[in-house]
């Protein structure tokens, strides 16, 4: 057990910081406050509050809350959040003083914003490997069937490999799909995917800000291994009644906002439906009496985000949000039904508290649940198969300025997780026969953190912190440190050097192979036979404004190591199998790469250009063939992927209209193929199969895949609100890119001299999407 | 047989989008070379003569070639308690049934084949390969009873089918394979399904035959009793045909109960029925 020496870690950094708080002699007084929109009174997360004149300066956190030490004075401050006009003021500093700063939205400023985040503030933090998106902006981009989506533009950036083409899926640094931690409002969000994985359960209208950290984790930050995707939903408008939304291909949204009390408590609710099961439905009718008619399924999913708050005081605010989306397939013929459903419920209740100026607290209850249900009746029999993963969850977190050279964020978390895994009932008709099956798991995650943000000097800056995590299932208690560290030098007014290291420990598991995740894929959770996965990750960068703030470029290289990596045992029975721990193995794996992100960020032409260069590999070694994978040789993960390039460009032509464009490039992708077949006779009567073994996973790489999109957004003059029309069109060039590869084997004829020998055998590539043209209408009053 | 559910979302996902059509094409790649092993296959059954396949894995996109596939001059020995056999090659193919046993006892002898008695197999090919294999005998599973099931689909269709029923044997995991045969439409195999008691241990388990049957249509059925080596293999099997570069697929490697090559050396114990629709 290691938590002992860990606690005192945490006790002795507290110590540390109380002597922080006197660290200064000089008299100082502390400028708090919100930065907000001034139109809607929505906080901005990331705006900046610089004293002109000297080098000190605070950025909102995720509430929008700052707070700044300084010598007694006067001063001008500057308040500034890309998108905005830039504010300032002054103020004679000689008491602690609280200020709400509201920015006016700059319309005239068109660019595409992929990260909000200014040019010199991220030269001056420590933080690295975190991109901010801006999603208003990103509306601009051309996507798949006119749907925005967050996670493809996440897709878009360095360091971030798609799964399977159109998917949501994303491998983040050689990391798999579940060691990606994607929280809506506080609350974590298991399967992020509508329809298999094309379309994110993010409906863009909702929300306000998106974070990733590909590294470096703030120490509040635990429990996944590769990235930490965090979305904050909008607390709508507190100053007038507006609303928007979009008329799509294949889905519609609405969203409403409005004040509650005016100025201190606002609403909004927002709300997405595909209707393609409205023809199907209408198809189905028209063609019931044809004799010879098969029916065509029913699909559909819908959201939706609901969102109130409310200021009680100065010092304190209340939210409660939530989301509720589904996924419905149905098919019914005669006696025969089938049905399956899936989908994530959400809801997160929180209070902002301010204590003093310098120590502001936010308290957060969530609950997350996911589940599927398939169910299939007949004359005959019914059944039912499901799983679900239930979180319910308290944290709380603190960020204390203690002087105005260390900014000290602490807080602990508690996760109570409950998995209903492969929850299976059969019943005949006559009741003849009857089962059930099934596996109920339960886990508790327990967080505490410490971090110190500490302002060396002009040159030097340092993030120093720990994170303890413990987990107990199954009678078994886990526990680990999580240090974190990060470094900033500024080589330059120009030029700033980072580092950084971080543990992170995963207690939840997710195994799956495929490019995306799918409805029933199974969450498990650590037990006492399934260990922690584990990870140490190291990154060194530069980062850099050239042409006079015009644009940023950060070029950042990392090396990860994994340890109790899971992933499927040789001939893994996966369909009802309840105690799928069975099926697991355990290995260790490595990744490492280089990526380089250029940024344009202001003014008519926007964009960027995202390199990476990257290496994936894992190791499972075990005793037996069903265990020892590839013959316990290293060997390249799933996503290993060379080289990724990304470039994306906005232009706006006139205020109307503009232009935007997207290319891809990315090596091949790995595929498990056979290499060789055997002929299976069979008893009689049936004939011999060819049996194809895949001997090796990971054997083959795809062709290269490579796609250009386009966009146009027209923007009609404004009579009752703003609208646009939307143009995009997908896979401009008609690139047949491979989804599927696969070897074809003709059957041999009766009588065939060659019995069923393959002969003709070729190699076949399936691809998804062709050129897919896009409108959509979207509205905005 | 067991369907993969994440290969049916694929197939659901293209439906959906109704995108599965101009969008395949036949490209070229380059596969990792392979090393070649033994394949043998042995099935003892109850009044059939004992016989043995004996091959090997082969390149996909070599020119078909029976002598590449099938080995000639491989030594294969069967053993039980006291007894020691050495196969023949048989030089005929079956050609109308697309199979070759190349190896069997002498006088297409058959193996007396008693409860708990386990046999061993040996094959030693010309190259010096060496595959071994061991089976126990088990008992077979009565079906019970079979019913005929009408099932209306609308007001212009329905299917008839047959149910067979038999009682699983408690206290032990038990498999089966489940085969029913058209008689009347020149052999065609109707149902050919495999799986384990997993959920109705020790229960009465129901198979259907199938659907669309006539009157005056005869049906064979045959459930065998399988160990659990021949299950793993043929789900295994299933698996692999399902993963062929299938995105959503599981883990693929086929497990054989064949040490130093792949293949299956089983018992099969099985019972019959014929039943005619009325």
């Amino acid at each position: 057990m290691h938590y002992k020496p860990v606690f005192k870690g945490i006790f002795f950094l507290l110590f540390l910081f109380s002597f922080l708080t006197n660290a200064s002699a000089q008299k100082t007084f502390t400028l708090s406050g919100y930065v907000k929109d001034k139109s809607s009174g929505e906080e901005l997360i990331g705006a900046t509050v610089m004293a002109k004149g000297t080098t000190k300066g605070a950025t909102t956190n995720s509430y929008g809350y700052f707070a700044l030490t300084l010598p007694q004075g006067e001063y001008s401050f500057r308040v500034d959040y890309l998108g905005y006009k830039s504010f300032e003021t002054k103020i004679n500093l000689n008491t602690d003083t609280r200020m709400t700063f509201k920015l006016d939205p700059d319309n005239v400023m068109n660019e595409v914003e992929i990260n909000a985040e200014s040019p010199r503030e991220q030269l001056e933090k420590t933080q690295m490997s975190k991109i901010e998106l801006n999603v208003q902006q990103m509306k601009k981009l051309p996507v798949l069937f006119g749907e925005v989506d967050v996670l493809k533009t996440l897709q878009l950036l360095p360091g971030v490999q798609s799964g399977s083409e159109g998917s949501t899926g994303f491998f983040v640094r050689g990391g798999a799909q579940d060691q990606n931690l994607i929280i809506l409002d506080e609350a974590p969000v298991y399967n992020a995917s509508h329809l298999f994985g094309f379309f994110s359960v993010f409906n863009s209208d909702a929300i306000k800000n998106v974070e990733l950290y590909k590294g470096d984790f703030p120490a509040r930050y635990g429990g996944r291994l590769s990235s930490v995707v965090d979305i904050t939903l909008k607390d709508g408008n507190n100053e007038k009644f507006s609303g928007e939304g979009g008329i799509g291909l294949i889905a519609s949204r609405l969203t409403l906002e409005g004040p509650i009390v005016k100025g201190k408590s606002s609403y909004i609710i927002s709300a997405r439906r595909t209707y393609v099961d409205l023809f199907t439905n209408l198809i189905n009718e028209i063609n019931k009496n044809k004799p010879n008619y098969n029916i065509i399924p029913a699909y559909y999913f819908y959201d939706v985000n609901a969102k109130v708050n409310y200021e009680l005081d100065s010092s304190n605010k209340v939210f409660l949000s939530g989301y509720f989306g589904r996924d419905v397939f149905s098919f019914n013929r005669g006696t025969f039904g089938f049905g399956f459903n899936w989908g994530n419920a959400t809801g997160t209740a929180r209070w902002n508290h301010v204590f003093s100026p310098k120590l502001f607290e936010n308290t957060t209850a969530t609950f997350t649940d996911y589940e599927y249900n398939i169910s299939s009746t007949s004359n005959q029999l019914t059944f039912n198969l499901g799983s679900h993963i239930q979180d319910w969850a308290v944290k709380t977190d603190f960020d204390y300025l203690a002087s105005n050279t260390h900014y000290i964020q602490f807080g602990a978390s508690e996760i109570y997780h409950i998995f209903d895994i492969s929850r299976f009932s059969l019943q005949t008709s006559t009741n003849s026969t009857a089962t059930t099956l099934g596996n109920t798991l339960f886990g508790d995650e327990l967080g505490a953190y410490i971090s110190d943000d500490w302002d060396m000097s002009d040159r030097w800056k340092l993030n120093y912190g720990l994170r303890w995590s413990g987990f107990v299932s199954d009678n078994k208690f886990y526990n680990a440190p999580e240090p974190r560290l990060a470094l900033r030098y500024k080589l330059t007014d120009d030029v700033s050097l980072k580092g950084s290291y971080t543990h992170m420990n995963q207690y939840i598991h997710l195994v799956s192979n495929s490019g995306s995740t799918l409805p029933t894929d199974i969450w498990y959770p650590t037990t006492s036979t399934v260990p922690p996965q584990k990870c140490d990750q190291i990154d060194a960068g530069v980062t850099t404004v050239i042409l006079g703030d015009k644009l940023t470029l950060t070029d950042e290289v990392y090396y990860k190591q994994y340890q109790n990596l899971i992933d499927y045992k040789n001939g893994a029975q996966l369909f009802l199998n309840p105690k799928i721990d069975t099926s697991f193995v355990y290995g260790n794996g490595w990744s490492y790469g280089n990526e380089i992100f250029l940024q344009k960020q202001a003014g008519r032409f926007t964009g960027w250009i995202a390199y990476t260069l990257s290496w994936s590999q894992v190791q499972f070694k075990g005793n037996t063939f069903e265990t020892n994978i590839n013959n316990g040789q290293v060997f390249y993960a799933k996503y290993d992927q060379r080289n990724n390039i990304s470039v994306v460009a906005s232009y706006d032509l006139t205020e109307r209209l503009s232009i935007s464009a997207t290319f891809v490039f990315q090596s091949g992708s790995l595929t498990s193929l056979p290499t060789s077949y055997s002929l299976i006779q069979d008893p009689n009567p049936t004939n011999p199969f060819i049996n194809t073994s895949e001997d090796t996973r990971n054997n083959v790489r795809l062709p290269a895949y490579n796609r250009l999109d386009l966009a146009i957004v027209w923007k009609f003059k404004p009579k009752w609100g703003h609208s646009d029309l939307t143009l995009s069109v997908y896979n401009v060039y008609d690139r047949l890119n491979p989804y599927i590869v696969y070897i074809n084997l003709p059957a041999a004829l009766p009588g065939s001299a060659n019995l069923n020998i393959p002969q003709g055998a070729t190699v076949q590539q399936i691809s998804l999407f062709p050129i897919i043209p896009s409108l959509t209408y979207n509205f905005k009053f | 047989m067991k369907r993969n559910l994440k290969y049916q979302f694929l197939i659901a996902i293209i439906s959906i989008l109704g995108l599965s059509s101009c969008l395949q094409k036949q490209i070229d790649i380059k596969l990792p070379p392979f090393k070649s092993m033994l394949v043998v296959e042995g099935y003892l059954e109850k009044g059939k003569p004992f016989q043995v396949a004996v091959s090997q894995t082969s390149n996909f996109f070599a020119a078909p070639d029976l002598n590449a596939v099938f080995l000639r001059k491989a030594i294969v020995i069967l053993s039980y308690k006291n007894v020691v056999d050495t196969l023949v090659f048989n030089p005929i193919p079956d050609l109308q049934h697309l199979k070759w046993f190349n190896y069997q006892l002498k006088n297409k002898d058959t193996v007396p084949l008693t409860l708990g008695t386990t046999y061993f197999l040996k094959v030693i090919d010309s190259t010096g390969r060496v595959a071994t294999a061991q089976t126990t005998w088990m008992d077979s599973v009565k079906i019970d009873s079979v019913k005929e099931v009408i099932t209306k689909l609308n007001n212009f269709k329905s299917d008839t089918a047959m149910r067979a029923y038999f009682k699983d044997p408690s206290g032990s995991q038990n498999y089966y394979r489940f085969v029913a045969v058209d008689k009347s439409r020149g052999d065609s195999v109707r149902v050919d399904n495999y799986g384990s008691d997993q959920l109705l241990s020790g229960q009465v388990i129901s198979l259907s035959t199938g659907h669309n049957y006539r009157h005056g249509d005869t049906c064979d059925i045959t459930l065998y009793h399988i160990d659990n080596a021949y299950y793993t293999f043929l789900s295994t099997s299933e698996l692999a045909d399902n993963a062929n570069g299938n995105p959503f697929a599981s883990p693929a490697a086929i497990i054989s109960n064949i040490s130093g090559g792949t293949g299956i050396f089983t018992v099969l114990p099985e019972s019959n029925r014929r039943v005619v629709f009325k």
